[in-house]
Parts: structure tokens; sequence; C-alpha cells
């Protein structure tokens, strides 16, 4: 398989090494096909489409368009894993979301000039053999290995480690065989967890696994205290997808649902430390307009999108005023 | 590194030897390091002792800097031993109980006369308990505290303490107390009674009901004295009162010997509050340096201020950030003579004495 080219792999490495975009990498990721396939998998819950979604979403187009035009990506709607979790309620309306939250992000892609992104329903994809074939490996190898059930124990909550064992941590299997069919998977720091696992199976039934982590999701605070009694947010970040995760669905930007009174004073009003390298959840909104200016001008340059993000991030005054431009355009 | 002078390597052997000691103390026994409170708190509510890295270790400060961030209050406790005489490493630390009390903590302040007398520094109970009264409290008053939220409490005069402490006996075992503070710690019954009860009664005491307890406290202490809090939180638990926080201070340096404590057992290594201006000067001229070898040699390659004395009485006590971060720049890059930086440290500490 013939690899990327070398201009390719300096602005791949360029945006792989910007620390306020990229956390982290798992396998060769500067080592890809020409042609490859990319997953972003995502669950949802009632509260709408996140902000930091929107991050994934422009990643993926800006990754697609430093790369060629040999790359499909996917955004993968967890319909069913949305809930799968005994505890969900109001189950067939969360289906219902499902569906319509694919015409919504289609609706996001066409106005944003995101091409290289396709959403679909991961019901959808489960239809599908390869997929079929592949997570029935990967939940048989779950089923066998101690091992393996032991490392995905990180990925459930303590009160239901039992519970997932006895279902043969399905959830996880089904998760890691989607993900063994692309090439590469982009997500948050979190589903290190899951790849921990997908890396050691795609080594039996798979080519290499390789992951892209995004710098976490942090909610808006005043308190300047938050994230030093909040270890785990401050660490992992919230899950970027479900705006209710934490129940701090009012402390984030939910596209079409907090209004713009409330964007501002977000902006205006959050504490954040002096060193971008820490929780900072305007960096994550500098980096939404800066990906999406560059993608709408088809100018990407990976240099001027880590200077541009610096900029806004100290101009919280402008960072509004893009954020607002860019939402009124897709809501 | 061998092509430097010999003084030069000594000296930086000196700045590792101390930077890896606290790099190690610093993540033991469940202490974390500063670096994520540092990044998060803003600099108005750092301690100056605090973002001059003279803290260095913290358990469960989070607590106490959520209540700082809602405006609520907390409590502060931080004992003394009254057979010390008052020493600038004291004022390190009652320069951060005010910083700490402006920010919303009200300020316990044990003196432990019964330690004084059971680990044999005072020659009668009653020393230790005069030296409390006559010598320590009224400099104490000179710090600035608020004194409505200032309490100073001689131990043998509590009868409350001693009641607490012998209700709290139930929850420690000898193996516990062996374990954590050594056998040569606890030579006598009254050493075991302080280190095992007595101290944990001053620590758990503003949290019993009648004094509006369970609360979060905050306790500022030497590395040495981590065991006791360790044990405390664990008593606390037991107890059903909140587990007390933690700073762990450097221990303040020696003017002969930056690897050693300054203490009143060595008087020319120590400055003392009731020092005169001369004899200020005369020990800081004396003070080991991080000056390298020959002049020429120190314009050439620069000093090393972590393993200086004097650098360290700035880094404790001026109150001005940029001339600090000027002179530590200055001094790195061999334009800092020893000369000016003594005679402005001796400036500094004397003017500072004069106002106790």
């Amino acid at each position: 398989m013939k690899n990327i080219t070398v201009n390719t792999r300096q602005q791949l490495n360029l945006l792989l090494s910007e620390k306020l975009i990229v956390q982290k990498t798992l396998g060769d990721v500067d080592k890809l096909p020409t042609k490859i396939r990319v997953l972003y998998g995502e669950t949802y819950d009632k509260y709408g489409i996140t902000i930091d979604s929107l991050k994934y979403y422009l990643f993926l187009e800006y990754l697609a368009r430093i790369i060629d035009n040999n790359i499909e990506c996917i955004v993968a709607e967890g319909d069913l894993h949305s809930v799968i979790n005994p505890s969900v309620t109001e189950k067939n309306y969360l289906l219902q979301v499902g569906k319509e939250r694919v015409g919504q992000i289609g609706r996001i892609f066409e106005r944003l000039g995101i091409v290289h992104v396709n959403v679909n329903l991961m019901s959808e994809s489960f239809g599908e053999k390869m997929i079929i074939d592949m997570v029935s490996k990967v939940s048989k190898l779950v089923k066998e290995s101690t091992d393996l059930q032991n490392l995905l124990i990180p990925t459930v909550l303590k009160n239901r480690v039992a519970q997932e064992r006895e279902s043969g941590f399905r959830y996880a299997a089904e998760a890691i065989g989607l993900a063994l069919n692309f090439d590469l998977k982009v997500g948050p720091p979190r589903e290190e967890n899951y790849d921990k696992v997908a890396q050691i199976i795609g080594k039996e039934v798979a080519e290499e696994y390789k992951a892209i982590y995004l710098r976490p999701s942090y909610p808006f605070t005043k308190d300047f205290s938050f994230y030093l009694t909040h270890p785990e947010v401050e660490e992992y970040g919230l899950t970027p997808y479900k705006a209710g995760s934490n129940k701090l669905q009012d402390q984030r930007i939910v596209i079409g649902v907090t209004s713009e009174e409330m964007i501002g004073d977000l902006i205006a009003s959050a504490y954040v430390p002096q060193n971008f390298l820490y929780a900072n959840p305007l960096v994550d909104l500098a980096s939404i307009v800066a990906m999406s200016e560059q993608i709408r001008q088809d100018k990407i340059d990976v240099f001027e999108l880590g200077k541009r993000i610096r900029i806004l991030i100290q101009d919280r005054g402008q960072l509004t005023i893009k954020i607002l431009e860019l939402l009124r355009e897709i809501v | 590194m061998n092509n430097y002078p010999v003084e030069y390597q000594k000296k930086l052997t000196i700045k590792k030897r101390l930077a890896d000691y606290y790099r190690e103390q610093s993540v033991k026994n469940g202490l974390v390091g500063m670096e994520k409170i540092l990044a998060y708190t803003p600099v108005e509510l750092q301690p100056r002792a605090m973002r001059r890295g003279l803290v260095v270790a913290q358990m469960g400060y989070g607590d106490i800097l959520a209540l700082i961030a809602q405006h609520k209050p907390f409590t502060i406790i931080s004992g003394l031993n009254p057979s010390s005489q008052l020493h600038l490493g004291h004022k390190v630390l009652f320069d951060m109980l005010l910083e700490l009390q402006q920010m919303g903590g009200e300020l316990y302040i044990p003196l432990t006369d019964d330690e004084s007398y059971v680990d044999d520094k005072v020659d009668k109970l009653l020393d230790g308990t005069r030296n409390a009264k006559e010598k320590i409290i009224p400099v104490l008053r000179k710090m600035g505290f608020d004194d409505e939220k200032t309490h100073y409490l001689i131990d043998t005069e509590q009868v409350e303490l001693y009641k607490f402490a012998i209700e709290l006996s139930r929850y420690v075992s000898m193996a516990e107390l062996t374990h954590l503070f050594g056998a040569e710690s606890l030579t006598n019954p009254g050493q075991v009674f302080y280190r095992g009860c007595v101290q944990l009664a001053e620590i758990l005491m503003p949290q019993l009901p009648q004094n509006g307890g369970p609360r979060h406290t905050l306790i500022p202490v030497g590395i040495d004295q981590h065991p006791y809090i360790l044990l405390a939180r664990d008593v606390a638990k037991k107890v059903g009162m909140v587990p007390p926080s933690e700073l762990v201070m450097r221990f303040f340096p020696s003017l002969e010997d930056p690897e050693r404590k300054m203490s009143k057992s060595s008087p020319e290594s120590a400055l003392f509050l009731d020092d005169k201006p001369e004899n200020i000067r005369r020990k800081i001229k004396r003070a080991f340096t991080g000056a390298v070898g020959s002049l020429e040699e120190h314009k050439k390659f620069g000093g090393v201020p972590e393993s200086c004395s004097v650098f360290m009485l700035q880094q404790a006590f001026n109150p001005d950030d940029v001339e600090v971060n000027n002179l530590y720049d200055r001094y790195v890059n061999g334009d800092l003579l020893m000369g000016e930086l003594k005679e402005k440290t001796s400036e500094l500490i004397v003017d500072l004495l004069g106002t106790i």
C-alpha cells in the first residue's frame, strides 16, 4: 500500500503536534495509506448537538483536506448505543432524535463546506456484513479473555461492571468492532480505554489500529477552583457529544439551544488559566472558528491555524462575534 | 559540566540535591505537587510563599480553594512550639497564614507548651507556658492577624483539648503511632500521648459541633509533619469529621548551609525576629551564596540562586515579584554580584524586622 506524500506528512505532523487541537495519538498515524477511511463515532442525549461535536466534524474535514481526496470520513451516530443503557428512559424518542440528528448534521456540513465527511446512523452500519463479522469476532475474543475484559473495566461506571461482564462488554465490543473496519479513528481521550483493547485485537483481526484523540472538551465555569475539585473533568473533559455529560448542559454551548446572550455570557465570564495547555473551553471555540475559516476559504495551513487559534483565545470579544456568526449560519 | 569551575559544579549539585529532595517528597504518601494549583489559581489568590515556590506539595487544598472561590469561611490551624526563639523561618509561615486569613480563614494557633516539655526542650513545664505568653503571643499579635479571627491556645490551659485528646485515644493504635513517627520519637508516655492524641485534638477540635464543625480545615506544615496530617485525616474520617487539607512548605534554609534548616540551635545560621540590625547585616554578610568562584568566573558562568541562602530571603520576603524575577535573571546571568545582593537583602530584612 502506497503511503501519503512527504508534503502531506509534514502538514499532518504539524497538525498532530498542535497541542491546542490534538492531545495524543495511538499507532503510527503519520503512516497512513493514500486511500483511507476515518471514523468518528458519537452517541447523544436529548439536549442537542454540542459545539464540541462541531469541532470533531470540522477536524475530520480539515484532516481530509490535508491528506487529499482519497479519504472518506464517517460520523457514525450511535442511535442504538445511545439507548443501550438500561437507565435510559424515552428510548423511542431518542431513536427518533437520532434520525433527526443525522439530518441536522448533514445540513451543518452543507453550510460549512464540509464535503469529505458523511454522517449516518450506526444501526445502519451494523447491517453491513463486514461490520457484523468484525463485531462478532471482537465479541468472541472479549468474552473469552478475562484480560481484555479487565482492560475494559475503566470504560464503565463501577456499579455497572457486573452487568457489562455478563453482556460480554457488548457496548465496547461493538464500538471496537466498528472502529476496526476503519483505518483511523478520531475521538476524545477517554476512548483510549477502548482503543487499548482495539489495538490488541487489531493485531489479530485487522491492520494496526490507529487513533487521534482531540484535546478534551471543557465546560465554561466562572469558578477557578472547578477543575481542582473535579479532577476527572480536568483530565478527560466532558463527553464531547453528550450535552448532558456530568449534568453540565447549562455550562456548554448546544447548537440552536443556547441563546446568543447566554453564549456571550459564558465566553465573557469563563475563568481560564493563563497557560493554554490546561483546561480552557475558549481553546475549543477558537479551534472551531479557525478551522472553519480555513475550510471555507479553502486555504489549509496548519501553521497559520495555530497562530489564529492563539489570537482568538486572547480576544474574547472577537471570539464571541465569530462563534455567533458561525452558529447563525448553521442553525 | 566537566568544563565548569569546581565551585560552579558544587553549587549546581546543591541545587539538584534540593530539587530532587523536594520533588521526591512532594509526591510521597498521598501528597500532590503544586503544578495544577498554581495553574488554576489566580495569582492574586496565591500567597507569596506559594507563588515563589516555597510551598512544595498539598493534599486536599482544592477543597479550600473552592471555599475561597465562594467567599466561604474555612479554618486554618498552625501549631507553634513555644520553646523556639522565633526566626525568619517562622515569619514565612506567619506571612502565609495572614494571607490565607485574608482569604476567609479563621486562624487557630495552638502553642504547644506540653510538647516543649515532653520533648525536653524546656526545663520546667511552666517555662514553655511563660514563653508562649510573654514572648510568642506578643510577637504574633504584631503580625497583622485579625484579632477577631485569631485564636491563640496554650495547650496546658485547654481542659477541653485534653478531654478531646482522651476521646480520640481510642482511634489510634500504638502500632500506628510507631509506624508513623518511629520509636525514637516516642520515648516517654508524654510523647506518646502528645503525638498520638493531643496534636490530633489540636487539629480536629475546631471541627467539634460546639465550635461550629464539622468544617474544612487547612494545615500548613513542614514536610516532617506530614505524618501528623495523615493520622489526623484517618481519624477525622473515623469520627465523622472532614479530613484536614494540607500545604507542605519547604524548610527555610540556614544562612550557612542551604541544605540545612534555619534553627535556633545554630544562632549564626538564623535571623531571629529580635535580632539587632548590626547582627542581621553581619549574618547576611557571612551567609552562603550561589556565587561561582572568582568574580571573573561568576560573571562568565552566572550564579546559582537556588543554592543561595541570601536569595532565599529575597524570595520569601521581597514583596515585589518583578524585582525578585529581575534579581534572579541577573543572578543566573552573572550580572548580580554578591555584595549588591547582600546589601539589598540586609536592608530588606532590617526594614522588615523593624516593623515587628
